[in-house]
């Protein structure tokens, strides 16, 4: 026996204590795209001030999906949508996303609100993840290099605009004032405006903010009254803007309202009631409760297919909308080969315009906003009625 | 060949000799019994036992102290096998777990969550178990392991704090996180029922109204002290309730004891200005503010609350470092206490490898040597007694087997004392017989066998002469079938004579007989010219007829002379006409069994060449038989050569002499070729095919030459010539070839 056999062969053993759990989601790497299925997810507010919204937001695109089911799915896989709330809150908004990612979603689809929208897109941009038919116009999602996200609605700036447009041409009005909600979304629609005022050279009479999720309006009523305004421009969601204009009525503030889609038109008609008369609202899509548009009319009947007592609406049918945009897209792709991400957004902006019946929406480089229509609606007689300019 | 056996030298004599000293000497009943079994001397028996008895032992020897050289390498191979090597893998096992343990520290602190960390401890322990084993086997002593051991045992308890600290963490910060979201949430609801109180306080105190269905109150109310006081409180109270949250939020990311202290000191004192402000506040909105307010104040305050959960936190922070501290001290410890007990080990295990290895070598040595001296013992032991005595058997061997074969000459010597000896002795008396018998055998052998081959040798000679009988017939068969055509044909021109002559000798008769009848008839007169004239010519005709009628007579008696057995005589014969006579014989011979041979017959013959004694049946077959032989040969060329030039042709020369005449029989045929013209006088050689010779024609001419004292040379140039001579003397002895021929 040789001393060379007792040569210290170095056996290094592989570490004994465990790593860092890499506790990996096998479904994951899949993009939420099975065999059978494709799963999308939606964070959005299930109770609270904006509760209403992300109901029918969620309803609506389940009408859609729903409805593409029906007929055998996409390409033999059925659409599934997960649900999470955030509460209209930003960090909750942020952690369902990131969660919704983690379990493996194709796409985030109908988010409610500019806050939550805004601190949860770039996660989801981050990952690679579509960002769909987000209910808010606000610019944070519009930026020509924001590839990921896929806007159904025209832009608040676009909505204000309208606004500023009808009450000077249609009403000759010069005093305007400002009713906004005191975050992002409030202030997007303040820059809106101003940007529309500025354009013409006007400024506004007076203008006040709230805190969100709280019904403390009437120091803000106080300062708008303050500036003797024709119309009030209102920034904001349902529950404070109908106890705002409520006490408006109730101090003698003798002004037009106007809402911007996002204030939620029959969550705001429930609660003013008849006092809700006269208000205005711009509206991003057409008008819910005209079957004359073939895709208004596919709409109800996808609603009334999943909830015979669900209500057409504004909300629901952007939510139909952005459901039928992702059916429409997914559809457009080859049959054989499994959908990807990048796939999924190569035919929307290769397939524009698309005609989802009525409604055209068109994509392109650098340009992620599929509509730039604006429709405007007048409650009349506790009733929403489509209105093409403002009278008094 | 050697006629002794093998010496037995000195020194085989001296064993022998020292053997039996040996044994006359040895006492008791061994010795008698001994004496008694070998009767006294160095027998076959006692060498063998002597011989194959020390082989044994020597055997017996070298495997002894293979075993015991076996035994101690084995033991030296077991030291490194059941000591030295499982001392060095457990070596490498307590590297291999003190770097397990090691690492674990840095993980147990960077675990994200507590099932991680429980994870890891669990490792942690189980690397801890493996290690305290490992370094119980390495064993050897020498207290290092002990101190490896207690060092790991260290690490171990250390790690167990690191754990427990960083459980504590852990802990702590979830509680924290917990608390964090309730002061976030109660600070959100706060902030709303404030705000709105605010601003409910605010508007009634600009508008004077509280609901929307009430009436406004004059502005004395709006503007009441209590009013005044209601927002006031509401207003202190936000601000104080914002500090407190505020500073209660920052303890969450403070990590400055100190620092903390300090804030907590000045959140109680918000908080206290927080309920301070409460009785300025109408109660039904107090009661929700302060429902409100002691949320927090539970979550700052008390053991479980932030302030000293965070300090705990810290605590455990600080505490984590400090540990890790002292683990990466006793990590080095343990790292050099492995690291020397490793060289320790190696140290012994490397020791007892070379020990090992020169018990091996120090073995081989010893077997190599036990091998050679074994190989030497044998060959001394065949030096002494196996070669001795397998030299005399082999000795004693070898002349049994000469003797078997028939050699009793040489005799038998083996010395020495011993039954070899005794069997030499007995072997030379049995030879010393065996000769005397096998002379005896040998005179009567030799009588009988001479008698036997005289028989052989008579039958033999009778056979011969009956084969030469028969040959010799043959052979004259042979040349009369070749005599018949020739003799066909030569009887044939005295027949034609014959006939010839006697129709002329019929016409000169009628014409005597017409003169005669014209005589007598008166018209003529006798012309006795005429009469004589025509009886000259018939006369002249008879004498004619007389010759070739005696020709011919001669040539059937020459025929049948060879025909004939008995032994020709002797007579005078002329050269010339029988060579003449005999090379025409061949000539028509061979004309009569193939028309188209044809050859010229060139005749040169001598006067002088006279007459010879001989017997003319013999040496006419000679003549015969050489030139019918030429005109083969030139038959033989024709035939090959197709040269329309070529003109076939014997010449036949005879030349007398005193004493003797030269017949010379040369043809231009084939000629013989150098290869073959010394055979040809041999019996039964022949050239001819099949049954056209019997190869005894020119043997039984150069006998009958030879016989009649003559000489038969041949002379030959393949394709131009052969030439025959033939020299007969003129007086010759005739019995000799009367002998030669019959």
């Amino acid at each position: 026996m040789r001393r060379r056999s007792f040569a210290l062969a170095a056996v290094v053993a592989a570490g004994a204590l465990p790593g860092p759990a890499m506790s990996q989601q096998g479904e994951a790497a899949t993009e939420g795209v099975h065999a059978d299925s494709i799963v999308f997810g939606q964070s959005a507010a299930l109770e609270g001030p904006a509760g209403e919204l992300g109901r029918n937001m969620n309803l609506g695109i389940r009408a859609a999906f729903e409805e593409a089911n029906r007929e055998g799915g996409v390409h033999g896989r059925a659409l599934r949508l997960i649900f999470r709330d955030d509460g209209y809150e930003p960090e909750p908004a942020v952690a369902n996303t990131q969660a919704l990612i983690e379990h493996g979603v194709f796409g985030l689809i109908g988010a409610v609100g500019t806050p939550t929208s805004a601190a949860a897109e770039p996660g989801a941009s981050g990952a690679g993840v579509p960002y769909i038919g987000a209910f808010t116009g606000a610019g944070l999602l519009r930026g020509p290099d924001q590839r990921y996200v896929v806007n159904l609605r025209a832009s608040y700036d676009q909505e204000t605009q309208e606004m500023v447009d009808r009450l000077v041409e249609d009403l000759g009005f010069e005093r305007i004032a400002v009713f906004y909600q005191d975050d992002n979304y409030g202030l997007a629609g303040l820059t809106g405006v101003r940007s529309a005022m500025d354009a013409r050279g006007m400024a506004l009479v007076s203008e006040a903010p709230y805190m969100r999720n709280t019904r403390a309006v009437k120091r803000g009523l106080l300062d708008i009254q303050a500036g003797n305004p024709q119309a009030v421009i209102i920034i904001g969601a349902y529950i404070p803007v109908a106890h705002f204009i409520r006490w408006a009525r109730k101090i003698g503030l003798d002004a037009l309202f106007v809402n911007i889609s996002f204030v939620g038109s029959y969550a705001l008609l429930d609660e003013l009631g008849r006092a809700g008369d006269g208000v205005v609202v711009t509206q991003v899509v057409p008008f819910p409760r005209d079957p004359s548009i073939p895709v208004v009319a596919r709409y109800q009947a996808a609603l009334r297919a999943i909830d015979p007592s669900a209500r057409p609406g504004f909300v629901s049918l952007e939510g139909y909308l952005a459901g039928r945009l992702v059916v429409e897209a997914l559809a457009a792709g080859d049959p054989d080969v499994r959908p990807t991400r990048e796939s999924f957004l190569r035919t929307l902006t290769e397939s524009s315009p698309i005609d989802l019946g009525g409604f055209t929406v068109e994509y392109g480089v650098g340009d992620n906003q599929g509509s730039d229509l604006v429709f405007l609606t007048v409650i009349r007689e506790g009733e929403f009625v489509p209105v093409t300019r403002l009278s008094r | 060949m050697s006629t002794a056996g093998p010496p037995v030298k000195q020194s085989d004599e001296r064993i022998h000799r020292a053997f039996e000293w040996a044994l006359a000497r040895l006492p008791g009943r061994l010795g008698a019994r001994a004496r008694d079994a070998t009767g006294g001397r160095f027998g076959i028996g006692s060498q063998i036992v002597v011989g194959l008895g020390g082989g044994v032992l020597l055997t017996i020897s070298a495997i002894l102290l293979a075993l015991l050289l076996m035994t101690i390498v084995e033991r030296g191979q077991s030291e490194v096998t059941q000591e030295q090597i499982p001392s060095l893998l457990a070596g490498h096992r307590v590297t291999q777990h003190s770097e397990g343990l090691l690492r674990a520290s840095p993980q147990l602190l960077s675990a994200a969550d507590p099932a991680t960390l429980a994870d890891v401890r669990a490792a942690v322990l189980l690397e801890q178990d493996s290690l305290q084993y490992w370094v119980g086997e390495v064993g050897g002593g020498a207290g290092m392991d002990a101190d490896v051991a207690g060092l790991a045992e260290d690490l171990v308890a250390n790690i167990n704090e690191i754990y427990e600290s960083v459980n504590s963490r852990m802990t702590y910060a979830a509680q924290l996180a917990e608390m964090a979201a309730t002061v976030e949430e109660t600070g959100l609801r706060l902030q709303s029922v404030l705000e709105e109180a605010i601003d409910d306080q605010y508007f009634f105190m600009r508008t004077g109204l509280r609901q929307l269905t009430d009436v406004p109150v004059p502005n004395s109310q709006r503007q009441a002290t209590d009013e005044i006081e209601q927002l006031d409180g509401l207003l202190n109270f936000k601000a104080s309730q914002n500090q407190a949250i505020t500073l209660i939020q920052q303890a969450f990311t403070e990590t400055d004891g100190e620092q903390l202290l300090a804030n907590q000191g000045r959140v109680e004192t918000a908080l206290r200005d927080v309920r301070a402000t409460l009785p300025k506040i109408r109660p039904l909105l107090r009661e929700t503010l302060a429902d409100a307010v002691s949320v927090p104040s539970e979550l700052y305050g008390g053991p479980g609350g932030i302030f000293q959960t965070r300090r705990r936190e810290l605590e455990e922070v600080g505490l984590a470092e400090e540990l890790l501290e002292r683990n990466r001290q006793t990590t080095a410890e343990l790292d050099t206490g492995v690291r020397a007990l490793m060289e320790r080990v190696e140290e012994t295990a490397r020791d007892a490898a070379s020990r090992s290895e020169f018990l091996v070598q120090l073995g081989f040595w010893f077997l190599l040597a036990v091998i050679l001296f074994t190989i030497g013992a044998a060959r001394v032991a065949w030096k002494t007694f196996g070669r001795s005595l397998i030299v005399r058997l082999n000795s004693l061997f070898a002349t049994t087997r000469r003797m078997s074969e028939g050699d009793l000459e040489v005799k038998v010597e083996v010395e020495g004392n011993d039954e070899v000896t005794d069997m030499a002795h007995a072997l030379e008396v049995f030879r010393k017989h065996a000769l005397e018998v096998q002379r005896l055998n040998l005179v009567e052998k030799l009588a009988q066998e001479v008698q036997t081959k005289n028989e052989a040798l008579e039958q033999t000679l009778d056979d011969l002469r009956r084969t030469q009988e028969q040959v010799i017939t043959q052979e004259k068969l042979a040349s009369l079938g070749a005599l018949t055509a020739g003799v066909a044909h030569e009887i044939r021109n005295p027949l034609n004579f014959v006939n010839n002559f006697a129709v002329l000798s019929k016409e000169l008769i009628e014409e005597l007989q017409e003169e005669l009848k014209e005589v007598a008839e008166g018209n003529a007169e006798l012309d006795r010219d005429f009469i004589e004239e025509v009886l000259g010519d018939l006369d002249m005709n008879v004498t004619k007829v007389r010759e070739h009628g005696g020709r011919a007579d001669r040539i059937v008696e020459g025929m049948l002379a060879h025909s004939r057995d008995e032994a020709g005589a002797a007579e005078t014969i002329d050269v010339n006409q029988l060579v003449d006579e005999y090379a025409k014989l061949a000539y028509h011979g061979l004309r009569g069994t193939d028309s188209s041979f044809n050859v010229t017959l060139d005749r040169d013959f001598d006067d002088e060449a006279g007459e010879v004694t001989g017997i003319a049946r013999d040496l006419s077959r000679v003549f015969l038989n050489i030139v019918t032989n030429a005109c083969h040969a030139t038959a033989a060329r024709k035939e090959a050569e197709e040269d329309a030039d070529y003109s076939p042709t014997v010449a036949l020369r005879t030349r007398g002499y005193e004493d003797h005449v030269i017949v010379s029989i040369r043809d231009n045929g084939t000629g013989i070729p150098d290869s073959i013209v010394r055979k040809i006088f041999e019996p039964f050689f022949t050239t001819k095919s099949g049954t056209q010779g019997t190869g005894l024609g020119l043997s039984i001419s150069r006998d009958i030459v030879v016989g009649h004292g003559g000489e038969l040379e041949v002379e030959s140039e393949p394709g131009e010539f052969t030439e025959f001579r033939v020299k007969l003397l003129r007086e010759s002895n005739i019995s000799e070839v009367a002998a030669a021929v019959t």
